[in-house]
């Protein structure tokens, strides 16, 4: 058992002793136990699963964030994050649709803008299949 | 002054009267809205405390040489961003900051830099643009709809990559912020480069930290989250402070209404009993010429 703590801008999502994270990292899902090596990484959109002993266990759809491990604790810092129930699916919906309208037509933005553009993507279709609205959307396994 | 008559004096309490009427409204406002404020500025302290202590858990194992936007560089190109409200009627609320900041900028252009600013709400923008100062971007109307995360990583890609491509040598954010519901300060904080305290204890974990998949996205990553972070709790701390301000400032004007209402009130009655007085004597020298 460790403490983790997960917490976004404007909420602090879930803090507490738990047994096993695994959260979705740019380099696939990560599995985080007691005395895991000191680690700090990227979290991308996905969905962490926090597991305690004898519980069911949580899930919490996130966005880009990082991850720390450290000693005694484990930090996640994401944009935003959300129980699966709580995903806004009209909003989410509308705003792929806007990128998507963008994305077609990138004749004058610059690189950076493009990037941008493809990280709301990202993130709206990942949110969109937690929600469980868009089956299509690739989610990093193991 | 010119004497007036019972029935100016009349009309100008109950002009004072109706000014009072609003400003004790507009406190009712500001004092939901302020309430409103803090919960939102509450909530950001847990990511805000976290974030500093990622921070310096980083500068342990980083060095500014890792990172653009960690290099420092001389000062000759010098970035504000100055947040103010949208409205006014907050007492010294938006000038305390614009001040500050002219102030500012005035000395760094004697010292020979250059200095160019984005503003961050309209009394920002109509200062700014009133006194002829190189605005890098104007930003008005976002307390109310965009005050989030989406709208801060606009201003701080602007910022970050006005940094890397050394447009910029340095920036600053100046806003207000609450120390108490009936105070509030004005700040300036550096953004770039990014300022970091080295914590002594925590020297030895250096060797056993693992930055997967790099050093370099892992910053570029944080760095920028860091960045987007500072400058959303800015705009909530200045909206927090402004709702306090503006409360305050209208419980002042509702108080000086009643004192005024008060003393036109003596002067009306004195009036009054002047008119009396002068129609009793006009009555009773008629009475005594017709005896």
């Amino acid at each position: 058992m460790y403490k983790l703590e997960i917490v976004t801008p404007t909420k602090v999502i879930y803090s507490g002793e738990v047994y096993q994270t695994v959260v979705p990292t740019a380099d696939g899902e990560c599995g985080i136990l007691e005395n895991h090596m000191l680690l700090l990484t990227n979290v991308v959109p996905g969905k962490i699963r926090i597991e305690k002993e004898g519980e069911e266990p949580v899930e919490i759809a996130v966005t880009y964030g990082v991850i720390d491990v450290t000693g005694d604790k484990v930090i996640i810092l994401v944009e935003e994050a959300y129980l699966p129930s709580e995903i806004d699916v009209k909003k989410e919906a509308a705003l792929l649709a806007e990128v998507k309208e963008k994305l077609a037509n990138t004749e004058g933005l610059s690189l950076k803008e493009i990037e941008e553009l493809h990280r709301l993507k990202e993130r709206a279709e990942v949110l969109l299949k937690l929600a469980g609205e868009n089956p299509e959307a690739v989610i990093p396994t193991p | 002054m010119a004497k007036l008559s019972t029935r100016d004096i009349k009309r100008k309490i109950q002009g004072i009267k109706n000014t009072q009427r609003i400003t004790k409204a507009m406190k009712a406002v500001s004092a939901a809205k302020l309430r409103k404020a803090q919960i939102l500025l509450n909530a950001t302290r847990p990511y805000s405390d976290k974030m500093y202590e990622l921070i310096s858990d980083l500068a342990i194992y980083v060095e500014r040489e890792d990172h653009p936007l960690l290099r420092v560089r001389e000062e000759n190109n010098v970035d504000y961003v100055v947040v103010t409200a949208d409205r006014g009627l907050a007492g010294a609320f938006n000038s305390n900051v614009l001040k500050r900041a002219f102030n500012d900028i005035k000395e760094l252009e004697e010292q020979g830099k250059k200095v160019r600013v984005i503003a961050i709400g309209r009394k920002a923008v109509q200062f700014f643009k009133a006194r002829n100062v190189d605005i890098i971007e104007a930003y008005e109307d976002i307390y109310r709809e965009h005050m989030n995360l989406t709208f801060t990583s606009q201003v701080g890609g602007i910022i970050t990559s006005r940094y890397i491509d050394e447009k910029t040598d340095a920036v600053y954010l100046i806003n207000n912020e609450l120390i108490t519901t009936a105070t509030y300060e004005t700040k300036v904080r550096k953004l770039f480069p990014i300022e970091t305290e080295i914590d002594l204890k925590k020297i030895d974990t250096i060797a056993r930290y693992n930055i997967e998949p790099t050093k370099e996205v892992v910053l570029e990553n944080l760095l920028k989250q860091y960045i987007n972070f500072q400058l959303y709790r800015a705009l909530v701390e200045s909206n927090t402070a402004e709702h306090a301000a503006r409360m305050l400032a209208m419980d002042n004007a509702t108080r000086n209404a009643g004192e005024a209402i008060k003393k036109w009130t003596i002067i009306f009655n004195k009036a009054r009993q002047e008119a009396i007085t002068t129609e009793l004597i006009d009555i009773i020298n008629a009475a005594e010429a017709l005896k």
